[in-house]
């Protein structure tokens, strides 16, 4: 039996933190989430299969991780979440190269959809 | 006087014996000489003669009566015997006596008279009075002693002297007039010169008294002259003194006085006459110089009094006008009266007082009180004159002499104000007061202040305390009832005037500042709508900051419902993590709540509303609208929040609308400069034990200097499409909340710095 995918979480409100990592162990993922994407990076160590980041963050945005993770070529599929309607923002993120753009508050469904298509191998 | 009487007792008894002697001697003699009778009857009167020279009639009597039986005894033939032989003897005896008895008569009534004479002599040189008599021709016929010493001549150098030219006499009227006088009378008195002895002249008060005959043909002259030079002197003096005194008290009282003789027309004026005049006292007098000087306007009416007053030969008393050469004009009382000479001539005596300065002060006087009533009456403020006397003698008869004396008494006896107010006596309104009332009249309103006051009655305490500290003024906004209901907003102020002659009088002075409250009041609804409106412009422009705010817990929630549905819909429901779930969504529905509470709070347009506030809370509060703005923007908060700050008392929506406001102009600042590292500092201190401080530190571009005395006025902006309304609404709040707000360019990290201070909360 295949090894469940380990998905980093990453956003700043802890309550929609713990409820996506809830919502990803009810469909058998494996889930670690962090605050912010400086805790992040500093355990990309371990072999993450996917990266749900939120954009806006104090500190590091989603988009600057991603552009960070891609300059270290570190081939980690990233879905970004948004709760924000800024003009441009979805032209930015796809882009820095994210493979989706949720906004919040998403359907479950979309977020799984997203990450079985990013995870198929 | 005894010893008078045994004097000439003796004197006589002396006589006697003498005379006895003597018509004893010649009796003997003549007898031895044998003497015809005729002869010694001739000796023996020569006898008595002498002896009446010496002695009274009586004694004269007495010798005679002895003589004649001497006679007929030794010398009538028959001798040595009584009987008278022949007729012719009778004859002689009874001839010899009556001889000897009409001699002595006729003796004595010659001594008589001579002491007599003597006894004037020597009363007329008793007297201090110079006596002097003259016959006809002015020859001095006497001198008198008295005349001896105040002219220097003796006696007997002046008779038979013409006294006129001896002493060079003066009269104050030709002889040739006295002398007619002096016959019709008889006597004559009159003040003459006299040049005595040494050369000095006398003034004499001299009495002339005309002697005359029995058949009344005029014989001589009396003069009873007395010495007046020295009381004259005096009276010169002190007539000079009057003088000087008449003139100075007429120079200071600006009064002149005049003298007036109708018939001749002759004027007499005083020295300050002639300066009421303008005259030069050279000049001589006359009504056609009154008439030059007096105001053409008054001539009508002074011609009158003149002719008038000459007519009629009444008193006369007039005010007029004087017009001088240099275009003075002069206020004149004229008083005269009228009276007759000695010749029977029409005088008038008077005054002239010069009452310009009193006129003027009068004038100024009317002014004034004139300008004073126009003041009070016509004054767009109402007032009302007190009479407080009442209120000094309440006061006193209770005792109450100081603010804390008042205080004491109104702890005892709460209703004292009653009859403090009630013995405030209204004297006078004006117009403003009846229209503020709500009165037509005076009479319409009660007597005294109890009613004004009856919906503050602590301004009239204030007052009273204000009073008891010896205050000027007293000053204060309250409300007064009107007679027709109407409450108004006034704003009340007393004063008590300092002049004596206003003892007693207080005036009060309401202006009716109704519209201003109101206009105030409706300044502060506006206020609150611009600071409303100002926040609904602030929230629109945290739509997405809100938008993300609220979309966070919702995210929450859906995600978390959507985990919990999964759980459950497993082949084995987990209802230990659905619960945990559960949970999390109804926390997270309460936070999405709370924030739309908070939200619609800034954005309702409610009444500010006064509460005891934690500042630290404010601040958090504004920082969900602003987290992620500040994010967005790309801008790092740091709070440093004072530990145990006191509460503050305000209005909680329109503090946090200060925090937001000024955050997200720093926030755009920043942006808009593009500043790379973009940090906000908030911090709190207690500079003082009962003020807190906010700072807002950001490292934007700053303030241009000129802009930083204008950043709070209204429409002022710097921002592109700005409205210029936060900073000033901004400061409208921290003032109202009696705090104040500063700004400048000593950021700790390079930008703007704004400060805003309030107050601790009381309590």
């Amino acid at each position: 039996m295949p090894k469940e995918p380990l998905i980093a979480i990453i956003d700043d409100d802890a309550s929609f933190r713990a409820s996506l990592v809830d919502l990803l162990s009810s469909i058998a993922y494996r889930a670690e989430a962090f605050a912010c994407a400086e805790d992040f990076i500093a355990a990309t160590a371990n072999p993450y299969d996917c990266v749900v980041s939120d954009v806006h963050m104090p500190g590091m945005s989603g988009i600057d991780l991603q552009r960070l993770l891609a300059s270290r070529a570190y081939p980690v599929p990233v879905i970004m979440v948004t709760g924000r309607t800024e003009p441009g923002l979805e032209q930015r993120v796809v882009s820095s190269g994210a493979v989706c753009l949720l906004k919040k508050p998403f359907d479950a469904d979309v977020l799984i959809d997203c990450l079985e298509r990013v995870l198929k191998p | 006087m005894k010893r008078n009487v045994i004097s000439r007792f003796r004197y006589l008894a002396a006589l006697w014996v003498g005379g006895g002697i003597v018509l004893a001697a010649i009796t003997w003699l003549c007898f031895v000489l044998d003497i015809e009778p005729a002869a010694a009857t001739f000796v023996y009167l020569i006898a008595i003669v002498l002896l009446s020279l010496m002695g009274s009639f009586v004694s004269s009597v007495v010798f005679s009566a002895v003589a004649v039986p001497c006679l007929d005894y030794f010398f009538v033939e028959p001798r040595h015997s009584f009987d008278i032989a022949s007729t012719g003897d009778i004859i002689t005896l009874t001839a010899f006596l009556i001889t000897a008895l009409t001699v002595s008569t006729l003796v004595t009534r010659v001594r008589r008279l001579a002491d007599s004479h003597r006894e004037q002599a020597r009363l007329l040189d008793l007297t201090h009075d110079s006596i002097v008599a003259c016959d006809m021709d002015g020859l001095i016929t006497y001198w008198n002693r008295g005349a001896e010493e105040l002219y220097g001549w003796k006696r007997e150098e002046t008779v038979g002297q013409v006294a006129r030219k001896l002493l060079q006499t003066v009269l104050p009227m030709p002889l040739r007039e006295i002398m007619p006088i002096l016959r019709d009378t008889g006597f004559w008195a009159g003040e003459i010169l006299h040049t005595r002895r040494d050369g000095t002249q006398l003034t004499i008060a001299s009495r002339w008294a005309l002697q005359r005959d029995e058949a009344g043909k005029p014989t001589g002259m009396l003069e009873a002259n007395t010495d007046m030079t020295g009381r004259k002197r005096a009276e010169e003096a002190v007539r000079r003194a009057q003088e000087t005194y008449l003139t100075e008290a007429q120079q200071l009282s600006h009064t002149g006085s005049f003298g007036w003789n109708v018939a001749t027309g002759e004027i007499f004026w005083s020295e300050e006459s002639f300066r009421i005049f303008g005259y030069d006292a050279s000049v001589t007098p006359s009504i056609d110089m009154v008439l030059q000087r007096v105001h053409p306007d008054d001539l009508a009416v002074v011609r009158q009094v003149i002719d008038r007053a000459a007519a009629e030969r009444q008193d006369f008393d007039c005010e007029h006008r004087l017009l001088l050469p240099d275009g003075t004009v002069r206020h004149l009382h004229v008083v005269g009266r009228a009276v007759h000479d000695q010749a029977g001539q029409l005088l008038f005596m008077g005054a002239l007082m010069d009452i310009t300065a009193r006129r003027k002060t009068e004038a100024e006087l009317r002014d004034s009180e004139q300008r004073y009533r126009q003041l009070f009456r016509y004054m767009p403020v109402a007032l009302l004159r007190i009479d407080i006397r009442g209120l000094g003698v309440l006061l006193e008869g209770a005792g109450i002499t100081s603010a804390p004396a008042l205080a004491t008494r109104l702890e005892h006896d709460p209703d004292f104000l009653r009859p403090a107010m009630e013995s405030l006596v209204v004297n006078e309104v004006n117009d403003r007061a009846l229209e503020m009332f709500g009165v037509r009249d005076a009479s319409e309103l009660p007597a005294t202040v109890t009613r004004f006051w009856r919906d503050r009655p602590e301004t009239f305490r204030r007052a009273l305390e204000n009073r008891l500290r010896g205050e000027q003024t007293f000053q204060e906004e309250t409300r007064i009832s009107a007679m027709d209901g109407r409450v108004l907003d006034v704003l009340v102020t007393i004063a008590r005037p300092e002049a004596p002659s206003a003892l007693g009088i207080n005036f009060l002075g309401f202006v009716d500042i109704t519209e201003r409250v109101e206009a105030q009041e409706m300044l502060e609804h506006l206020q609150a709508e611009f600071a409303h409106a100002a926040r609904i412009s602030v929230l629109g422009e945290l739509t997405a900051s809100i938008a993300h705010e609220v979309n966070q817990p919702l995210a929450a929630i859906t995600t978390n419902g959507e985990a919990g549905l999964r759980w459950l819909n497993r082949s084995e429901p987990n209802v230990f993590k659905t619960r945990e779930l559960v949970q999390r969504i109804v926390n997270d529905a309460r936070r999405a709540a709370d924030i739309i509470a908070r939200i619609r709070a800034l954005a309702t347009g409610r009444a500010p509303q006064q509460a005891t506030l934690s500042l630290h809370d404010v601040i958090e509060d504004s920082m969900v609208f602003l987290r992620h703005e500040l994010q967005s923007k790309g801008v790092g908060v740091s709070l440093d929040l004072a530990p145990a700050l006191p509460p503050v008392a305000g209005d909680r929506t329109q503090l946090q609308q200060v925090i937001v406001n000024l955050a997200i102009n720093a926030a755009q600042a920043m942006a808009h400069a593009g500043t790379a590292r973009r940090t906000l500092a908030i911090r709190t201190t207690l500079p003082e034990p009962d003020t807190l401080c906010c700072t807002l530190e950001d490292s934007g571009p700053g303030i241009r200097p000129d802009d930083l005395e204008r950043l709070f006025e209204s429409f002022f902006t710097t921002k592109d499409n700005g409205m210029g309304m936060g900073l000033p609404i901004s400061r409208s709040i921290i003032e109202a909340h009696g705090g104040q707000i500063r700004v400048d360019n000593e950021s700790a990290h390079g930008g703007a710095r704004f400060r805003f201070t309030l107050p601790a909360a009381n309590n």
